[in-house]
């Protein structure tokens, strides 16, 4: 798989950047048609008029014409306050994981590389344990201590696998991703011992782990969104950059940028991202491995359009996998990271196979 | 010469035989507790009176401090935190059983959990110490692990009495909870065993178990799962009368704002309960069901 060709990051024809807006449409639109799916289907079935009447009543100017009240008002706090929101962080945590997936592709030119080989999710998972094992009570109302904790614990982890790289700013990228491995096996290695002596939590730390998008409300899309609209707007200035430094350092330089400098910021970004991701949703697998890797093959490797496709494709793909892990076996839920990677996986084969068909 | 030669030999063989015939009149003291079955289905036999033994579950101390036995406890988890006396015995593990431990204490028996703790329970009886397995999965269980426990240690009276009293409170609760039933029907109750993720109780627990008793109906009866993460939409929509949490405080509960719907946070119906007195299978769940009652028919108890 190739991250860049010379021309893709130089030159872009008009026909390229057609077949670019054209992509990104069908995406949003996609996307949309995924979320009005996933409200519709869930544990409680909601008659499709009801969802649409909730739904319109809240566009302006539109809720003129519907008329009434929804049949039950716990129809309505199903759709506004728990479908709704649980979607909306779905977007936010998918589109980030995938699109920090994408740089950190691109980055290191590895196939393997995602969101968490920097062993931001280490911390996060490390947080998240210490606040379920000792049951630490929620401090701001409406949002449970975990994501709370794993938030604080996953951005020191970064602060850690930074200091620990060297200088601000000097340090290398091989430097950077040595240190993110061995703090993340240090972390896990707490970690593990943590729920070794957990007894009764290990169950809800082990769910935890999975990850899941259970009992989430705006508090969480509140509370991840800011991150994750910087460190992904931040990624997509980056991405004329990410495809010269795809070209090797030295044609980078020729250039005109520089190559360190450009790689600690996409570093920090995808981090950032990444830590207010895993914090609200726990460490959901494959999507920001599986999800840019299809983008890549479909669309190419020009990060000017891989990454904003990557997120909104990866925000599309857990919604979709959500909507699964809430519904299969209702009341019942399945942490989701179970599905990414069940549905994910074969997914990834049969647009690999296509491909190869499709060149062969 | 050849009598000489053999003299350290004989006296070695004098010296075994008098101890093994010195012992056997000391073993003769001890009389053969009566051999029982336990949820293993393996004999289980302990020479009576017994003097020390090890608990490997926080249930299974419980038991032995309530049939009078905890001046003979010599080793219990990290876990075991009731009576407070059983904080002050000496640990054998956690999670995982230290077995060197347990031999150095040399126990005349240790009380084990069958379902989770066979590979322990196998090491142990293979090294010669007798374990007696329990696996209560009901309440009725519980009373039967307790007269389990009484006959295997010689405290068969002791067990009895303590059985009797407590299936008199269940029949008491199960009486005022039918009559509460009778008059108000079943309450619909939620289990919030934690918060991120949404984690109840379904079918085969005992909190699903004691909610029926106490008079209520557990929502997530039809989970299929014992400790499922669950759906809040269902949540919301099978209302329930009654939240219990075991860990998040109420106040945390009313102020989510898609639970503000629910009955039991617009009555003000959300409460903390000791998670050990409704999750341990031992007498101490009587409790938590005398407290179950007094939340899903409050002043039906008195």
């Amino acid at each position: 798989m190739t991250y860049a060709t010379r021309g893709d990051a130089i030159r872009g024809s008009a026909t390229r950047r057609d077949r670019r807006k054209s992509s990104i449409v069908v995406l949003i639109l996609l996307l949309f048609a995924a979320v009005i799916v996933a409200a519709g289907v869930g544990a409680v079935p909601v008659p499709v008029p009801d969802v649409t009447s909730i739904l319109l009543k809240r566009v302006p100017v539109v809720n003129r014409w519907i008329s009434g009240a929804a049949k039950r008002n716990a129809y309505e706090t199903i759709i506004l306050r728990v479908r709704l929101p649980r979607i909306l962080l779905a977007i936010v945590v998918g589109g980030s994981l995938s699109g920090a997936g994408a740089s950190l592709q691109g980055l290191f030119g590895n196939p393997l590389a995602d969101p968490y080989i920097m062993g931001i999710s280490s911390g996060a998972a490390l947080g998240a344990t210490i606040a379920i094992s000792a049951r630490l009570p929620s401090i701001v109302p409406g949002l449970s201590s975990v994501p709370v904790a794993a938030f604080v614990a996953s951005v020191a982890t970064m602060a850690l696998v930074y200091y620990l790289a060297g200088v601000p700013g000097k340090a290398s990228m091989d430097t950077l991703l040595l240190s993110g491995v061995v703090v993340s096996s240090f972390l896990w290695a707490v970690m593990s011992f943590i729920m070794m002596r957990s007894g009764d939590s290990l169950r809800e730390i082990m769910m935890w782990l999975m990850g899941s998008l259970s009992n989430k409300g705006y508090t969480h899309v509140r509370m991840a969104f800011p991150y994750v609209v910087f460190g992904i707007s931040v990624l997509t200035v980056m991405a004329r950059d990410l495809n010269l430094i795809c070209l090797g350092d030295d044609e980078a330089r020729y250039l005109g940028i520089n190559p360190e400098h450009s790689k600690m910021i996409i570093m920090f970004a995808a981090s950032l991202a990444t830590a207010a991701s895993v914090s609200v949703g726990g460490i959901i697998g494959f999507v920001g491995l599986i999800v840019p890797h299809i983008m890549r093959i479909i669309l190419g490797p020009d990060h000017r359009l891989l990454l904003p496709a990557s997120v909104i494709a990866g925000g599309i793909f857990l919604v979709v996998a959500d909507a699964i892990a809430r519904t299969v076996i209702a009341p019942t839920e399945i942490p989701v990271g179970i599905i990414t990677a069940l549905v994910g996986a074969p997914f990834f084969f049969y647009v690999l196979r296509r491909r190869k068909v499709h060149k062969g | 010469m050849d009598v000489v030669s053999c003299r350290p030999v004989l006296a070695v063989i004098v010296v075994v035989l008098s101890v093994a015939l010195l012992g056997s009149p000391l073993g003769a003291v001890a009389q053969s507790g009566p051999s029982i079955i336990d949820a293993l289905g393996r004999e289980v036999k302990v020479e009576l009176p017994v003097e020390s033994i090890v608990s490997i579950a926080p249930s299974n101390t419980e038991i032995l401090f309530s049939l009078g036995l905890g001046e003979k406890v010599t080793g219990v988890t990290e876990e075991c935190n009731y009576p407070p006396e059983a904080k002050l015995k000496p640990k054998v593990g956690q999670v995982e059983m230290n077995i060197e431990k347990i031999v150095e204490i040399s126990p005349d028996l240790v009380v084990a959990v069958a379902s989770m703790q066979l590979p322990v329970i196998e090491t142990l009886s293979d090294l010669g110490i007798p374990v007696l397995a329990l696996d209560p999965k009901s309440l009725p269980d519980v009373l039967g692990s307790i007269m389990l426990v009484g006959k295997v240690t010689g405290q068969e009276d002791a067990a009895t009495l303590l059985v009797e009293r407590l299936d008199n409170r269940i029949r008491d609760i199960r009486q005022k909870s039918a009559d509460a039933v009778a008059k108000g029907g079943r309450p619909r109750v939620f289990v919030e065993i934690w918060d991120d993720p949404l984690m109840t109780v379904g079918p085969g627990t005992f909190i699903d178990e004691l909610i029926r008793y106490a008079g209520g109906e557990n929502i997530a009866h039809d989970a299929g799962m014992e400790w499922p993460e669950f759906s809040l939409e269902v949540v919301i929509e099978r209302d329930p009368d009654v939240i219990i949490t075991l860990w998040q405080e109420p106040e945390d509960v009313y102020s989510r704002p898609a639970w503000s719907t629910i009955s039991a946070c617009m009555t003000k119906r959300v409460h903390k309960i000791d998670p050990d007195i409704l999750t341990r299978p031992g007498p101490r769940l009587v409790e938590g069901l005398e407290e179950l009652l007094e939340v899903i028919h409050p002043g039906s108890g008195d």
